[in-house]
């Protein structure tokens, strides 16, 4: 090859190359929101809270003094935290996405309740609250000084416009029943209800971030999603969203002191950054590039802990998990309807090895009562889960289940043959749930029950919706997120039917009318010792019937740095970052 | 009409029948996959919570994408689409399916190009470095580290090299195409250091199967009859090379490297989603996962498009490199 060609050659490779680099270079998947802002910013800090005479929750009102005692630590100058969830939709109403998800901790919405670490409801953008007794009305206040970030102050009439918008145009159940929002003071009002739904209400809302909408922005707008401008991420959180680049998969926002609901916010601005999977998180947070993680209610699955246990750095922020994997009996059919084959199956399965497979050597043995101790109003006194093939083996003969044609699998007790099929719940990522239903496979044929894979439904998520809706399965493996057992609980998965005019998912096969009149009695509960008294017939339904069961109770894991900072508050289920973050952590 | 023009042309046909093939066979396999794309497109703890509070907002979903059509109506309104290059838009982010995948293109050749160039052109000389001269050193250090390169899994070797280099050493970014708050140069600077260690296990991958093909090429024809002749000749080892052999070699190499051509833009979706590099590959393996109808399709659109093409050039080029093609009597032989 003569020199020329040679030239000609790199030089086709040099600028191959810089025009591919080139075309990545513009900032073009970023977005600067900071215009957006007009007078955000430019205030003071929020005042002291005021307290409503005699309502039952205050705002927590962190005021300077308290703030001032805070651990003697300095402002957060940028708080990295890490999520697996993209960088890509800004909408504050559908909560997609990182943006989306971090919601669920009122960063730029302004949330009108959380859920603390005790799992009892504090006020958040309202300052107070208080449910009547009747369970029909909610008194509350709100703050008169809080802004949109896009400058507009919170009006009266964008938190009229927000109840409307999400029952006339959302049609959010919990509140069909709202018959009007009153406005009783400068910064109070109520909400009315037909019927006891206040408590159903706001305990519900609080697992979907529900806060006050910008009617300047949503008023007409039938469809949330279709908004896509920088104005759809406008909200009245203590941040606001100053910049987005999509390329870098990274979102900044910036504290807007006028919101800050709890007090002082103590970090100054907040830093989003997505990775692609769990492992690469994890490494960033060993390397320093992040301070915590935010994954909703996903925690660091037990194998992937295990690379970040031994770093001094860093906290597990391990936890109980609320939410659970169950078994349910199809009660529809045979042999799920006979409670003694139930209870025989119960004592079949090797919960060691269930635990060991969905929560590594974190997973402990589960309760007859399903939902774990961390839940609200979970029932000590219930009797947990026992693993004795002998004693399985036993209740079954004495049910009528013996192998009749020696075959080596027993019959059902009609002489008929019995083929268990063991149904995962349907899900885009069924490995784990995979490998659960193969330990209760070989737990079954070891006790003599011929069982096999129900693989049309966990190809096919329409046949799996359809077997569990018509109750046509003999062992289903459903999952419960730490969001569901928060409130609506494991027990809403187990009814046959909900009541009239509900339009909703039904994947159970209850029919007893107690069991059900139990679950809307917790759910419609006026009081906390209301939903506990109801949530433990549940439990206790369960445990006697054994309708359905837990398979392991699971121990959660949200990591994060300490060596910079200090106040982190580690909720169950949850994690590290949640809507106390933004007001109590400081520097060390 | 000449040979090759009568060649082009049935080659062509051919191609555009198997694009079409292709456009009706990937339209049925996304709608055949399991799983109702509505739970993908609002999630699936989303999907239960929605139909309890919010069922107005999963039936605007449903209608806003034709999801509630039957299927040759939807088959219909996507041949449409394709004839007008509207591609409507993406359940992911709600922007229009085109803006998402020329984005994605950018990243993906940012990768594929150098890989596709380096790659063979570094493939092709080992290769016949390799294979001119069989079991000398160079050959035997060679054909064992290609032939490992080869056989392990890319997605093994980028967790290897990202724990390696990126954890351990920390020479790169973990994750990633680009970091926050860069403009200018610096934006170059993040984007090169990122894309090091994807591209340098591309081009490893890449450079590994090119030398395999170009070595077996060349020892194979350097055994040829006529090779043995012009050497006892006494023709100069050079020229032998260079005229002889590499003009033989070329041809099954060319063939491979003008296919390749056509996976520029299909991206590694192992690779990018390893290594969070937002490319095409990764794209596809979103709208696979979570049933992005629009997205998919579009996807796989773009790479039948481009593979048929690139494959149209391969027969094209041999054609005109080697009068046997073109006159059929390749295939006579």
């Amino acid at each position: 090859m003569n020199k020329w060609k040679k030239r000609f050659l790199t030089a086709v490779i040099s600028l191959s190359l810089a025009a591919a680099l080139l075309a990545g270079c513009g900032q073009d998947g970023g977005g600067d929101f900071q215009g957006a802002s007009k007078e955000a910013g430019e205030t003071t800090a929020a005042g002291e809270p005021k307290s409503a005479p005699g309502t039952e929750k205050t705002g927590k009102g962190v005021d300077d003094t308290e703030s001032a005692e805070r651990a003697g630590g300095g402002h957060v100058e940028n708080l990295v935290i890490g999520t697996t969830a993209e960088n890509n939709v800004f909408n504050a109403l559908t909560q997609k996405d990182a943006f989306g998800r971090m919601n669920y901790n009122g960063l730029t919405q302004g949330d009108f309740v959380y859920r603390d670490a005790n799992q009892e409801l504090q006020p958040y953008f309202f300052r107070s609250f208080e449910i009547s007794e009747d369970g029909k009305q909610i008194d509350f206040t709100f703050p008169l000084d809080a802004v949109w970030h896009d400058g507009e102050p919170v009006t009266k009439d964008d938190l009229e416009f927000t109840f409307e918008y999400m029952r006339d145009v959302k049609k959010v159940g919990s509140l069909q029943n709202l018959e009007k929002i009153e406005f009783t003071g400068e910064d109070s009002a109520s909400l009315i209800f037909s019927e006891p739904d206040a408590y159903y209400w706001i305990n519900s809302t609080c697992n979907n971030n529900a806060c006050v909408y910008a009617k300047h922005i949503w008023e007409g707008v039938e469809d949330p999603s279709s908004v896509t401008g920088e104005e759809a991420a406008v909200g009245c959180g203590p941040y606001k969203l100053v910049s987005a680049d999509t390329e870098a998969q990274c979102s900044v926002y910036e504290a807007v002191p006028e919101n800050a609901f709890l007090g002082e916010l103590t970090v100054d601005k907040v830093t989003l950054q997505s990775y692609s999977d769990e492992s690469t998180l994890m490494m960033a947070m060993m390397n320093g590039e992040i301070d915590a993680m935010y994954n909703y209610a996903n925690p660091i699955d037990a194998p992937v802990i295990d690379t970040v246990t031994g770093n001094e750095d860093i906290d597990l922020g391990e936890s109980p998990f609320m939410g659970c994997y169950q078994l349910e009996y199809g009660k529809d059919r045979a042999p799920g309807n006979d409670e003694a084959f139930r209870k025989a199956v119960s004592m079949a399965l090797n919960y060691e090895l269930l635990a060991s497979t969905i929560n590594g050597e974190y997973g402990m043995l589960p309760g007859t009562g399903i939902i774990p101790p961390s839940c609200k109003g979970y029932d000590e006194t219930l009797p947990m889960l026992e693993y004795d093939t002998q004693k399985a083996e036993e209740m079954l003969e004495a049910a009528g289940y013996i192998d009749v044609d020696g075959d080596g699998y027993r019959e059902l007790p009609d002489g008929s043959q019995m083929d268990l099929a063991v149904t995962p719940q349907y899900s885009s990522s069924m490995d784990l749930r995979m490998r659960i239903a193969e330990v209760i496979m070989q737990s079954l044929d070891k006790v003599g029950i011929k069982n096999h894979m129900d693989n049309e439904s966990i190809t096919n998520s329409e046949v799996w919706e359809e077997n569990m809706t018509k109750g046509e399965y003999d062992l289903s493996i459903t999952l419960t997120t730490s969001g569901m057992a928060s409130y609506s609980t494991a027990f809403r998965y187990f009814m046959g039917e909900l009541r009239e005019g509900e339009t909703s998912w039904i994947w159970g096969t209850i029919h007893d009318p107690s069991y059900k009149e139990s679950y809307y009695a917790m759910t419609g509960a006026v009081s906390d010792e209301d939903y506990i008294e109801n949530c433990k017939k549940l439990q206790e339904y369960v445990s006697d019937t054994r309708s359905a069961q837990a398979l392991c109770w699971e121990t959660a894991f949200f990591p994060y740095r300490t060596d910079q900072y200090t106040g982190w508050e580690n909720f169950p289920s949850w994690g590290v970052i949640n809507n106390l973050t933004w007001f109590n952590l400081t520097t060390k | 009409m000449s040979m090759l023009c009568r060649h082009i042309l049935r080659r062509t046909a051919i191609a555009v029948l198997t694009v079409y093939l292709i456009i009706t066979i990937s339209f049925i396999l996304v709608h055949v996959m399991p799983g109702d794309p509505v739970i993908h497109l609002v999630g699936q703890e989303e999907y239960y919570y929605l139909l309890d509070n919010d069922p107005v907002y999963l039936e605007r979903q449903i209608e806003r994408y034709g999801l509630n059509e039957s299927l040759p109506v939807q088959y219909i309104k996507y041949l449409k689409s394709i004839a007008t290059l509207d591609f409507g838009t993406a359940y992911a982010n709600q922007k229009p399916v085109t803006e998402n995948v020329l984005k994605a293109s950018g990243w993906t050749l940012m990768l594929s190009v150098p890989t596709w160039l380096l790659g063979g052109l570094m493939g092709a000389v080992l290769g016949v470095l390799a294979g001119w001269k069989p079991g000398k050193r160079f050959d035997k250090i060679m054909t064992p580290f290609f032939l490992v390169i080869n056989t392990i899994p890319a997605n093994c070797l980028s967790l290897i090299f990202l724990m390696f280099f990126s954890y351990r050493l920390k020479l790169f970014p973990i994750n990633g195409m680009v970091s926050a708050g860069t403009e200018g140069i610096g934006r170059l600077f993040s984007i090169l250091t990122h894309m090091c260690l994807p591209l340098f296990i591309l081009i490893l991958f890449r450079t590994a199967g090119d030398f395999m093909l170009m070595k077996s090429a060349v020892s194979q024809i350097r055994e040829e009859e006529y090779v043995l002749t012009a050497r006892s000749k006494g023709i100069p080892g050079k020229h032998l090379l260079f005229i002889h052999v590499m003009k033989n070699a070329m041809v099954p190499y060319l063939t491979s490297f003008l296919m390749q051509m056509g996976s520029l833009l299909s991206g590694s979706m192992i690779v990018e989603v390893i290594f969070g590099w937002k490319g095409m590959g990764m794209l596809m393996y979103n709208a696979v996962q979570n049933r992005d109808f629009p997205t998919a399709q579009l996807c796989f659109l773009i790479s039948a498009v481009c593979v048929v093409a690139s494959s149209l050039l391969s027969d094209i080029v041999n054609a005109a490199i080697d009068p046997r093609i073109r006159t059929g009597d390749v295939y006579e032989t």
